[in-house]
């Protein structure tokens, strides 16, 4: 093995748990997409890691590479092509049943992205903007959508109201 | 702002923030950051062969007439990166495009950079009538439809 590998594998293995628990929530739970997800943010990040500049923690630079790839791949039509379809996770049926990672999965996509980060992962507005490129109102905005619509495939007597 | 219920956000907070993949995807992961950087080297050192022998050789006589321009392929903000795994079916599809070229005597090398960078990853030294015929040329590039950016220069001997 060489340094260069070696160093390599102690990064993966410190980040990548991490990694494949993110992919998997903003893939919807879809394991080989996730591991994909994995793998390109790997190949991203040892590429452009002139990229991180120190003022964010490597691990929360590697979740916007991550968020980041995703996204493109999403917008990508070769992901249509190539991979199954993935059926969109259904809501739950009942207050009893309710199972979160599923309502979570079944957000849409950029609001999604923006829960996840902000109300599992505890980034803040100004990380995720930094993150997706976008303005901190719209990590707001999109965080109160995605929380509404939660809530709503959650308790579904607030969905009838 | 928005509020969730407490029993939503307790079970938010007890969601696993970490998850262990399976044991294999180590081992693909590596192949795929180490291994690419092999690939480029070999690539990177066929192109500084090829860039000798154009300096070495006076042009080929089926060379098109004209003038020679650079193309200088970048990804740019919006290019669509290959999935994993395809990676060489996109050069081969590059490799196409140049070889339609070569066919025409409008090309004299392709080939990408070394190491791999942000701003430029490979280049196009091409034959063309003028500066219009050259973006031309390079707005046929596969590079395009994937959204990179192309610089064309004239390269002045």
């Amino acid at each position: 093995m060489t340094g260069g590998e070696d160093a390599f594998r102690t990064l993966y293995r410190a980040h990548t748990p991490a990694l494949y628990a993110l992919a998997l929530r903003l893939s919807g739970s879809d394991q080989h997409e996730a591991e994909d997800l994995v793998q390109e943010t790997w190949v991203r990040a040892t590429r452009k890691m002139s990229g991180f500049r120190g003022e964010s923690a490597l691990r929360t630079w590697l979740c916007g590479v991550l968020v980041n790839v995703r996204r493109e791949r999403a917008r990508s039509a070769w992901r249509m092509v190539d991979a199954p379809d993935i059926e969109p996770a259904a809501p739950p049926r009942d207050d009893a049943a309710f199972d979160l990672e599923r309502a979570i999965a079944a957000l849409p996509d950029g609001a999604r992205d923006i829960f996840v980060l902000h109300d599992v992962y505890g980034y803040v507005h100004r990380e995720i903007a930094e993150m997706l490129g976008v303005v901190e109102g719209t990590s707001k905005s999109q965080l109160a959508r995605a929380r509404t619509l939660l809530r709503k495939a959650l308790s579904p007597d607030e969905a009838r109201s | 702002m928005s509020e969730l219920p407490d029993n939503i956000k307790r079970a938010l907070s007890e969601l696993p923030r970490e998850r262990e993949p399976d044991p294999a995807l180590e081992e693909r992961v590596v192949r795929a950051v180490l291994g690419r950087r092999r690939r480029w080297l070999w690539v990177g050192a066929a192109t500084a062969a090829a860039l000798l022998l154009l300096m070495a050789h006076p042009w080929s006589p089926a060379r098109a007439a004209g003038e020679t321009y650079v193309l200088l392929l970048s990804p740019g903000p919006g290019y669509l990166a290959p999935p994993p795994g395809q990676l060489e079916e996109r050069r081969a599809e590059y490799g196409r495009w140049a070889d339609s070229l070569a066919r025409a005597g409008k090309l004299d090398v392709e080939g990408h950079l070394e190491p791999p960078g942000d701003v430029v990853d490979g280049l196009f030294i091409i034959r063309a009538a003028s500066d219009s015929d050259a973006a031309r040329i390079a707005a046929t590039c596969p590079h395009i439809k994937y959204r990179g950016h192309i610089e064309v220069r004239r390269f002045v001997e």
